[in-house]
């Protein structure tokens, strides 16, 4: 008899636990769809890529924030890091200073274009003489780095300066080994004007000099160049101002003399874009009167058909709303128009697909 | 009974807890698994190369063509901080086209079989032209040859 009258209480009991269960099952439920949907609203724009064009890209970033409250996220990664993370899915778009050639681009599935243009200007340290005063080419300026020249007063930067009473102090050429596209393509400049440097030292972004190892980074360099009377050395245009250094002018690949000027490199980065490019094109002695010889220009990567669809929807958003809003020309960094990227960005199936297009039928 | 299922759930409940616990300190990349290493190792490479990461299209073509060729003399290659030292890199215009030719040192296995793995001083050059896939050459480093030839380039 007591198992009859246990029963009941069994049943109850039973019940009652799969009442909680099911409470618990639903909460459960609950807690993973909340986590979905605040995911989804949380889809933002990760992006990574070099430490030089991280101020501007987190500018871009801020203002697109402020326009769309859609969060942008900049991380800093090593040149091929961000390439490899992007292809894996972690991020929506990599910033890169060395492109990659196209083959490589097919292989990876991936879509790239320019994003900023930089202005590469040669600065020294001498005493009494202003800025731009002082012109060299390409020729003198690896024989400095060469070793060749050791003097101010050399008969070869004389004869470039007739105007000029240069100072008899020593050379002192500056350089840096920071791996940066800006260290290329001044290695580039001298390789185009000197055959010794193009057969024997060649192109570098992490060289070690003729004359030494080069300083850590583009700052470092500056400091030296500021401390040390005769110096000469190169450093992007956002440097020279930050520091103030005084330029000089230098012969382009028509033969001319051209002052550094932020409109100068916006046009030349304008001349470069304009014209046909292929793997290896650089934006160093550009065809054209006016140009400025020593550009570089960061790229901008992106998957053509992204893991997460939403981001790159937001990514694409991103990189055209703020091109179309900028003005070329009136930064330190220049960056590209819209109409630069719209092919490239096109390309990018920010639309969902399941699977490979289905064929038509009977040629229906 | 009811004793019985609160004790379990007792039981249960921290157990359940403790393997979310585990489960959570080895989310992030710790288990050991192929992609994570291949990763690292993705990561130490990037390290060797951060100061002249235009060495790299040739690290990778190098490789692809040491893995997949039948011919290749080695099967393998590895980089060395000497290879980042030795790297030589030059451009030439032709009338439309762009060729890059890099020109590097590094270590390679050559390919015998054998149980023992025969790592040679291998000198490796890529030649890029815009628009075709990379012609990489591959070769065993003399013994005594003067470093110097890598500044020497055929064009």
């Amino acid at each position: 008899m007591p198992c009859k009258q246990g029963m009941p209480k069994l049943v109850v009991f039973d019940a009652l636990m799969a009442h909680r269960f099911f409470l618990f099952l639903i909460r459960v439920l609950e807690s993973a769809a909340l986590l979905v949907i605040s995911s989804a609203a949380l889809a933002n724009v990760s992006i990574v890529g070099t430490p030089a064009a991280s101020a501007t890209v987190r500018q871009w970033g801020n203002a697109f924030t402020a326009a769309t409250n859609i969060e942008v996220s900049y991380v800093e990664a090593l040149e091929d890091i961000s390439t490899s993370e992007l292809f894996v899915g972690i991020y929506d778009l990599a910033v890169v200073e060395f492109p990659l050639t196209t083959n490589r681009l097919s292989d990876k599935g991936l879509v790239q274009f320019p994003l900023l243009g930089l202005g590469i200007a040669v600065a020294i340290n001498l005493p009494g003489i202003p800025s731009n005063a002082v012109r060299l080419d390409a020729n003198v300026l690896a024989a400095m780095y060469l070793g060749q020249i050791t003097a101010w007063n050399d008969p070869r930067i004389t004869e470039l300066n007739p105007h000029l009473s240069l100072p008899a102090i020593p050379v002192v050429p500056i350089a840096q080994s920071d791996g940066s596209v800006v260290t290329f393509n001044f290695t580039r400049y001298l390789a185009s004007g000197s055959e010794l440097w193009r057969k024997k030292i060649g192109l570098g972004s992490g060289l070690i000099w003729p004359l030494g190892a080069g300083e850590k980074d583009g700052g470092a360099a500056a400091k030296k160049l500021l401390a040390q009377e005769g110096a000469v050395g190169f450093q992007s245009w956002e440097i020279v101002s930050t520091f103030g250094l005084k330029t000089v002018q230098l012969k382009n690949g028509h033969g001319e003399f051209v002052r550094p000027t932020p409109e100068r490199f916006a046009s030349s980065l304008r001349n470069f874009l304009d014209q046909p490019t292929t793997d290896f094109s650089a934006p160093v002695n550009i065809s054209s009167a006016d140009a400025w010889p020593i550009m570089a220009v960061i790229y901008g990567q992106m998957k053509q058909i992204p893991e997460d669809v939403p981001d790159a929807q937001e990514t694409v958003q991103m990189l055209t709303q703020v091109l179309k809003a900028v003005t070329p020309g009136t930064n330190e960094q220049i960056p590209v128009a819209y109409q630069d990227i719209a092919a490239a960005l096109s390309q990018i199936q920010t639309s969902k697909r399941f699977g490979p297009p289905q064929k038509k039928r009977n040629g229906s | 009974m009811k004793l019985l299922w609160d004790r379990s759930l007792r039981c249960v409940i921290p157990v359940f807890v403790f393997l979310l616990c585990v489960e959570g300190a080895q989310g992030g990349g710790r288990v050991p698994t192929a992609y994570n290493q291949r990763y690292q190792a993705l990561y130490a490479e990037q390290e060797l190369f951060r100061k002249r990461p235009e060495l790299l299209p040739c690290v990778y073509a190098a490789r692809d063509f040491a893995q997949s060729s039948q011919t290749a003399i080695f099967n393998k290659l590895r980089f060395t901080s000497s290879s980042v030292q030795t790297g030589f890199v030059i451009e030439a215009l032709s009338s439309t086209k762009v060729s890059r030719t890099v020109r590097m040192q590094g270590e390679g296995r050559v390919r015998a079989y054998s149980f023992l793995e025969n790592w040679e001083p291998a000198n490796i050059t890529c030649t890029f032209v815009s628009g075709n896939s990379p012609l990489v050459q591959l070769s065993v480093l003399e013994e005594g040859s003067p470093k110097d030839d890598l500044s020497v380039t055929k064009e």
